[in-house]
């Protein structure tokens, strides 16, 4: 069993109190008007935390879902940037440039599990030392996407980590409504690679388990399903209201399963943690927010960013709107045909 | 100069929301995070958070105001020169405030609800919550709650209501909000809505009463309310149409069946729902029921308790009544109402008798449902609760 040290358990509480402290920033900051829809990250620090603490961000790849990409800190403190600018809505926050080996924010859901896989064969066909980790919802595995994904990598034997953070709701809909399977981790039977179930408010079982997915993928020994069981503490999303379908004792019982608790608990007991830690942390993670905040706002924005990155050349009709953009006419995106900013 | 703070969309395409409850006042210092309001939207209720630090100037509005989006929610001066922009605030507090903020929004176990500030007053006041009746949305406590509340926890009030307490209000403007603002704006969503039909009838009630009596000897309890549910229960497995609502000029037809209890409480009338009544017995209805106008009573249901209603009983006759029209909830296609059962003669055999009499109303939205089915239903519902027994024996 690959148990992290008490420097590294340390630095996942960092991440992890981080995280919560900034998502919780995030939320006030959308209620102020200030940031659009947002998904608090409350009850899933530890598994994305402890998942990517158990990679190398040198070499290894990490595809988020949209409540993941907060908690990423290890990946790089400039990811936070990015996370802002989305929150904005500046297009800048769809791209996180190289080298940090994450991909952004993915709204669709589950497209995010066949781009993971087609990621992981192409670093085997490059010979690139490294790992995919992709992280998706229960409500996600009942997409199509999914089991394409799933059998292909099973097929090409990828170097790819499916980890299936099952928070018991998909929005609205409960996990029993989500599928008849035993668990989310028995389907990779189908694929034929393993699929383990872990407790995700347990930081060390999810590195471990990502950590001998890892060891497996490096080996040449093809995919692993991961199946993180936690639960979402707060709302889906800002624009949420669990009150409305969530039973109170659950939430309750869950609320003392709290994963950033939890492992203040124990490093506190072993000395590792106190609250002038914790103060400290909670400080620094603000500022760090803030600062980013505001680096996004003063990003500068063009008037055509939307126009950008969606060819390399601009097609003719492309050009067209482009033009009438920057000249600030506001009618002349619409083409001849009536139809606005068409595929054809 | 001042920072202005106009209400945002905190939905996703919001038009307004209503100022539930100030948590500040001119004059106050506020930090940056701090809870400012409490406003409920169509969607939820949310605690808006201040985006400066600084001296609140003016609120926007009064509690109980719609606001619409882009109004001006507060003033407040954060020591800014010139046109309000996101400013610079040192941190040092937030980290409490950020987390009393999340407190606020998660929910939390059977906890009375209500928002951090009126918590601490409560505390400060030596109020128990668990024993102060909420006037908010969903019973949520507003601070206004606690001049009335007690400091110390009261005996259990008696159940039945108190008509010195009825209708008391001042005379002048009031502002129409809260649970009166949403019963307000529901019963005018239905009565523009929804063509009600109303049919009424009595039915001898003896049977009814003599399993209850008998029911009583041998130690269980059976009440004529709660036979009625199974009854409506059952009528409403037999009839699905009569389980449904019009949606967007749709007719959806609901998979539960899910029956309000309208009960009557010293903050105004609730309907809790009894999910899945049609999985109810006679014994395990009463039961249910009782818990469900109890914790009505004390002030204790949640947003859940009173969502998802399919069909509702409402019994009037516990306030003395014996004929209503009552009206259909929105979003629901029916309503059985129940009078007082006394004794009144009627023709048994050709003679007239002295027998119980249970006066009753069904009423329906005649958009879905024709006269003739108005009848079967009630028929069947007949028949149950003249003969209880059919009941018992199972379908």
């Amino acid at each position: 069993m690959a148990r992290p040290t008490d420097e590294q358990r340390r630095e996942m509480l960092v991440d992890m109190v981080t995280a919560r402290v900034q998502s919780q920033r995030t939320w006030n900051l959308q209620r102020q008007g200030q940031v659009g829809t947002m998904a608090p990250i409350e009850g899933h620090e530890a598994t994305v935390v402890g998942a990517v603490h158990a990679l190398d961000p040198g070499h290894d790849w990490v595809l988020p879902q949209y409540r993941e990409p907060i908690a990423l800190r290890r990946y790089g403190p400039e990811i936070l940037e990015h996370v802002m600018l989305y929150n904005i809505g500046h297009p800048a926050g769809g791209h996180i440039p190289a080298p940090i080996r994450v991909l952004p924010y993915q709204i669709s859901l589950a497209t995010q599990i066949p781009h993971a896989v087609g990621l992981a064969w192409g670093l085997t066909l490059q010979d690139d030392p490294g790992v995919v980790l992709v992280f998706f919802g229960d409500g996600s595995s009942s997409e199509g996407d999914f089991y394409e994904a799933g059998n292909l990598a099973g097929v090409l034997g990828a170097p790819v980590i499916f980890l299936c953070v099952n928070n018991q709701w998909a929005i609205s809909t409960p996990v029993h409504r989500q599928t008849a399977a035993e668990s989310f981790a028995a389907k990779a039977a189908a694929f034929g690679f393993p699929g383990v179930q872990v407790d995700g408010n347990d930081v060390d079982a999810v590195y471990d388990a990502v950590q001998t997915a890892r060891e497996r993928a490096l080996a040449g020994q093809g995919p692993t399903l991961i199946e993180a069981v936690v639960y979402r503490l707060g709302p889906h999303t800002t624009a949420d209201d669990p009150t409305r379908y969530v039973p109170a004792e659950e939430i309750e019982a869950a609320q003392g399963r709290d994963p950033v608790l939890r492992l203040c608990a124990e490093l506190e007991e072993a000395g590792l943690w106190d609250d002038a830690v914790q103060a400290e942390v909670e400080a620094a993670a603000l500022t760090a927010l803030d600062a980013a905040f505001e680096a996004a706002k003063s990003t500068p924005l063009a008037t055509d960013a939307m126009l950008d990155h969606c060819y390399t050349e601009d097609t003719q009709r492309l050009a067209r709107q482009r033009a009438g953009l920057l000249a600030g006419a506001g009618h002349s995106g619409v083409g001849p045909d009536g139809v606005v900013g068409s595929h054809a | 100069m001042s920072f202005v703070f106009r209400l945002p969309d905190i939905g996703e395409g919001l038009e307004e929301a209503e100022i539930v409850e100030w948590l500040v006042r001119p004059g106050d210092t506020v930090v940056r995070d701090q809870v400012l309001v409490e406003v409920l939207t169509d969607k939820a209720s949310s605690e808006l958070p201040s985006p400066v630090a600084g001296v609140v100037l003016a609120l926007g509005g009064a509690e109980g105001d719609r606001l619409r989006v882009g109004d001006v929610l507060i003033e407040i001066d954060d020591g800014s020169v010139g046109e309000p922009a996101p400013p610079e605030v040192p941190t040092p507090v937030v980290a409490t405030t950020t987390v009393e903020a999340a407190t606020g929004r998660t929910t939390s176990g059977n906890r009375p609800k209500a928002s951090p500030a009126t918590r601490k007053l409560a505390r400060e006041r030596g109020i128990d919550l668990a024993t102060t009746i909420g006037t908010g949305p969903g019973g949520r406590i507003t601070s206004a709650d606690l001049d009335t509340a007690a400091p110390t926890p009261a005996a259990a009030p008696a159940p039945v209501p108190d008509d010195s307490t009825l209708g008391q209000l001042e005379p002048g403007r009031h502002a129409l909000r809260g649970v009166r603002g949403v019963v307000a704006r529901n019963m005018a969503q239905s009565w523009s809505e929804i063509p009600h039909i109303h049919t009424f009838d009595e039915l001898d009630a003896s049977l009814l009463l003599d399993l209850r009596t008998r029911m009583q000897g041998m130690g269980r309890e059976v009440t004529p309310l709660a036979v009625a549910i199974v009854a409506a229960a059952g009528a409403l497995r037999r009839f699905p149409l009569v389980n449904a609502c019009i949606e967007d000029e749709e007719i959806l037809v609901s998979e539960r069946v899910n029956l309000g209890v309208a009960v009557a409480t010293e903050s105004g009338l609730v309907v809790p729902v009894l999910e899945d009544a049609d999985q109810l017995d006679v014994f395990s209805a009463t039961i249910a029921v009782g818990e469900l106008a109890e914790r009505a009573r004390a002030g204790d249901l949640t947003a859940a308790d009173l969502r998802g209603a399919t069909f509702t009983v409402t019994n009037y006759g516990s306030l003395g009544g014996r004929w209503a029209t009552p009206i259909i909830p929105p979003g629901q296609a029916a309503i059985l109402g129940l009078g007082r059962i006394a004794d009144r003669p009627t023709v048994v055999d050709g003679a007239v008798a002295v027998r119980p009499m249970l006066p009753f109303v069904f009423g329906a939205d005649h958009r879905l449902v024709d006269g003739d089915l108005l009848e079967a239903f009630k028929r069947s519902i007949v028949d149950d609760l003249t003969e209880p027994l059919r009941l018992l024996v199972g379908s």
